[in-house]
C-alpha cells in the first residue's frame, strides 16, 4: 500500500508540473489583463479598462478586420481550388502528374521566410502592389497544399464504383459529384478548410513580406505593439482570443458527445 | 424473339493488351444470359461496356436495335448490380433505393410509395429508414437489386453479385434472383465464374476465355455438346482424350490415342488423319471386372473418393492416363488395385474437332496431372 501511494504521489506531482509548465504563462497573461498597473510585475488592482481600450483602438480593430477578411476569403479560395485539384489528381492521368504530386507539397516544407521572399519578388516583378489582394493571394498559395492533402486522404477511402453507380442510376457527372462524391468528401473538406483558416489567421512571416502598410493583420499588429513592451492591452486581446478558442473547442466537444449519444440510442 | 442487346465485332484494348478480341453475340428480350469464364477472360469488361463505363475500341453495341456505344451510362436504360453493392454510405436505405427516381426528377412525394414497393419486392418492407451499417451482407445485396430495378431498366446487369455472400445465402439468393427475373420479365445479363451458378440460373450461357467467346448455348447443350475442350473442361468434369482418326468403316470410326485406340459412332463427321479430342463425362464411364461386349479398354482401379451422393474414382489406363469415373454413392465399388475394363455407350463420347492451336493434351491439364500424382505409380 505505502509503495503504491508513494508511486501515486510522484505520478501526480509530475502531471501537476506538466500542467504548470503548459498553462502558467497563459494564466499570467489572463491575470495581468485585469491589472490596473501598466507594468506586468505587480498586481495592483482589478479592472476591465484594458478591454474597453482594445475595442476603441482603431489600429487593433482594423487589423482584426483585415485578418478575418483575409482568413475567410483565402480559406474559401484555397478550399475550392484544393478540393478540385485533389479530385482531378485522383481521377485523371495527365502529363507531369507525378511531378506535380511531389512539387505540390513544397509550400508545406519550405521555410516560410523563403516562401515570403519568393512571393515578394514575384509581386514586384509582376507589378502587383502590396495590399489585401496580394496578402490573400499569398495565403491561398500556402493553404492549397493542406486542403489537397486532407481531401486526397479522404478520397482514397471512397469506393470509386459509387460514382459509377450514380451514373448508372441516371445521374449526370455533375449530379453524381454533388449528390455522391461531395457529401462523402465533406469531412475532408472541412478539416482542410479548418487547417487553412488556422494557418491564415496566425500567419506572421509570410504576411510580413506580402502585405502593404494599409493592410496590417492582427498578428502583425500585435508583433508591432510588442516591440515597445507588452502592454495590458495585448494581454486583454490575448485573453479574448483564448476565450474564443476555448468556447469553440467546448462547443465542438459538446456536439460530438451528443452525436455519439444519439447514435448509441439508435 | 426480339433482340435486346447485340454485340458486333467488339474489341477492347488497354494500351497494347487485347482484353476483348472480336466478340459477337445477341441477348434476347426477357432472357437470363450468363457470361461465364475464369478471371481475366474479359467478362466484366464486356459487362462494363454494355453498362457504358467503358467504350469499345471498335465494334458496336446495340440496345433495342439502336447503337449505344457512344452513349454515357446515364442515358442508357440499363442498370447494374455491382459486385461490392456500391451502395451510397451517406444515404438511408430508402434514399439509396429512390436515387434513380430522384435523378429522373420524380418529386419526393411520389418516390415514397415506389421505394416501398421495391423494398417489398426484395422482402425488406419497412427497412427504409435504416442506415446501411445496420444491414447484413444479404440485405445490402437486396437493396442493391431494388435500387437497380426502380427505374424499370430494359436490361439489368449483374456483376458477380453473390460472390461476397456465404454459401448457404448464395444458394438462396440464386433461387430468389431467378424467381425475380421470371416475375419481372426483365432481361438479365449476369457475370460469374461459378459454373454451377451459371448452369442453375441461366437460359443461355456465354462461355468466355481469354477475351473471346468459346460457346454460347443453353446449359444442357453446353454440358452435353461442348464445342471446345475449354468448355468441356470448364463446365462440369471431363475426361479428354487426344488422338488421330485412323480408320473409318461402315460401322464405326477408330481414333488412335497414345497406346491404344477409341471407337466412335460412324456418323461422326470426321476424315482420316484428322486430329480430334474426345470427351467422356465421368458419370458416363463404367467399370467391369469381366470383359464386356463391344468397345472397352483395360484399366486398373487407382483411387476412390466418397462425396456423399456420389463416389469419385480414378482409373488408370495402360498408357498411364488417369480416367475420372463418378458413380452413385450407394453403389458397391471394386477394390483398389483390381484390374478390369472401362467402357461407355458410344453415343456418350463427345467429339471435339481440334484446330492446331487448340490441341488439348491431358498432360497440359493441371486437373489431370494432379490426379496422376495422386495415383503415384
Amino acid at each position: 500500500m505505502t509503495r503504491s501511494k508513494h508511486v501515486d504521489f510522484w505520478k501526480n506531482s509530475l502531471i501537476g508540473l506538466v500542467f504548470v509548465f503548459l498553462y502558467l504563462p497563459i494564466l499570467v497573461i489572463i491575470v495581468f489583463s485585469f491589472n490596473t498597473s501598466k507594468l506586468n510585475i505587480l498586481f495592483k488592482g482589478f479592472t476591465f479598462k484594458w478591454y474597453a481600450l482594445v475595442f476603441h483602438n482603431v489600429q487593433i480593430m482594423s487589423a482584426l478586420e483585415n485578418t478575418l477578411i483575409v482568413g475567410i476569403i483565402s480559406t474559401a479560395l484555397a478550399t475550392i481550388i484544393g478540393t478540385l485539384g485533389a479530385i482531378g489528381m485522383q481521377k485523371y492521368n495527365f502529363p507531369g502528374k507525378a511531378i506535380l504530386d511531389k512539387v505540390l507539397y513544397i509550400p508545406i516544407v519550405i521555410p516560410e521566410v523563403v516562401l515570403g521572399i519568393a512571393l515578394l519578388s514575384i509581386y514586384s516583378l509582376a507589378g502587383i502592389p502590396l495590399s489585401l489582394f496580394s496578402l490573400i493571394l499569398a495565403h491561398v498559395t500556402f493553404c492549397i497544399p493542406f486542403v489537397v492533402l486532407t481531401v486526397r486522404s479522404r478520397l482514397v477511402g471512397i469506393d470509386q464504383t459509387l460514382e459509377e453507380a450514380a451514373l448508372d442510376l441516371g445521374a449526370t457527372p455533375l449530379k453524381a459529384f454533388i449528390q455522391v462524391l461531395l457529401p462523402l468528401l465533406i469531412p475532408g473538406i472541412i478539416s482542410g478548410a479548418g487547417f487553412s483558416f488556422a494557418l491564415s489567421i496566425d500567419d506572421v512571416i509570410i504576411s510580413f513580406f506580402t502585405t502593404g502598410p494599409a493592410s496590417t493583420t492582427f498578428p502583425l499588429q500585435v508583433y508591432a505593439m510588442v516591440k515597445t513592451g507588452i502592454t495590458p492591452e495585448i494581454n486583454a486581446i490575448s485573453t479574448l482570443m483564448m476565450l474564443v478558442i476555448v468556447v469553440g473547442i467546448a462547443a465542438n466537444a459538446i456536439f460530438q458527445v451528443s452525436k455519439l449519444k444519439r447514435s448509441k440510442r439508435k | 424473339m426480339k433482340e435486346m442487346i447485340r454485340l458486333s465485332s467488339i474489341k477492347k484494348n488497354y494500351g497494347d493488351v487485347k482484353i476483348i478480341k472480336d466478340l459477337n453475340f445477341t441477348v434476347y428480350e426477357g432472357e437470363f444470359l450468363t457470361m461465364l469464364g475464369p478471371s481475366g477472360c474479359g467478362k466484366t469488361t464486356t459487362l462494363r461496356m454494355i453498362a457504358g463505363f467503358e467504350e469499345p475500341t471498335s465494334g458496336e453495341i446495340m440496345l433495342n436495335e439502336k447503337p449505344v456505344s457512344n452513349l454515357p451510362p446515364y442515358k442508357r436504360k440499363i442498370n447494374t448490380v455491382f459486385q461490392n453493392y456500391a451502395l451510397f454510405p451517406h444515404l438511408t436505405v430508402a434514399q439509396n433505393v429512390g436515387f434513380g427516381l430522384k435523378m429522373a426528377g420524380v418529386p419526393k412525394v411520389k418516390r415514397g410509395p415506389q421505394v416501398e414497393k421495391m423494398l417489398k419486392l426484395v422482402q425488406l418492407e419497412g427497412y427504409g429508414n435504416r442506415k446501411l451499417d445496420q444491414l447484413s451482407g444479404g440485405q445490402k445485396q437486396r437493396i442493391a437489386i431494388a435500387r437497380a430495378l426502380i427505374n424499370h431498366p430494359q436490361v439489368l446487369l449483374l456483376d458477380e453479385p453473390l460472390s461476397a455472400l456465404d454459401l448457404k445465402l448464395r444458394k438462396q439468393m440464386q433461387l430468389e434472383l431467378k424467381r425475380l427475373q421470371r416475375k419481372l420479365g426483365i432481361t438479365f445479363v449476369y457475370v460469374t465464374h461459378d459454373q454451377e451458378e451459371a448452369l442453375m440460373m441461366s437460359d443461355r450461357i456465354a462461355v468466355m476465355n481469354k477475351g473471346h467467346l468459346e460457346q454460347i448455348a443453353d446449359p444442357r447443350t453446353l454440358y452435353e455438346q461442348p464445342k471446345t475442350c475449354f468448355v468441356a473442361n470448364f463446365i462440369g468434369e471431363s475426361n479428354i482424350f487426344y488422338g488421330k482418326v485412323s480408320e473409318i468403316t461402315k460401322t464405326d470410326t477408330k481414333v488412335t490415342i497414345e497406346n491404344g485406340y477409341l471407337t466412335l459412332q460412324s456418323d461422326k463427321p470426321v476424315f482420316e488423319k484428322q486430329i480430334v479430342n474426345i470427351v467422356i463425362r465421368p458419370e458416363k464411364v463404367k467399370f467391369s471386372t469381366t470383359e464386356v461386349p463391344g468397345f472397352h479398354i483395360p484399366a486398373t482401379v487407382a483411387e476412390h473418393y466418397y462425396a456423399g451422393n456420389v463416389n469419385k474414382s480414378v482409373l488408370r489406363l495402360p498408357n498411364g492416363m488417369a480416367l475420372k469415373m463418378t458413380s452413385a454413392g450407394d453403389q458397391k465399388l471394386p477394390e483398389i488395385g483390381k484390374s478390369g475394363f472401362v467402357y461407355w455407350e458410344l453415343a456418350d463420347a463427345i467429339l471435339i474437332k481440334t484446330t492446331s492451336d487448340d490441341v488439348f493434351k491431358a498432360v497440359d491439364n493441371p486437373d489431370f496431372s494432379m490426379v496422376n500424382q495422386m495415383g503415384g505409380d
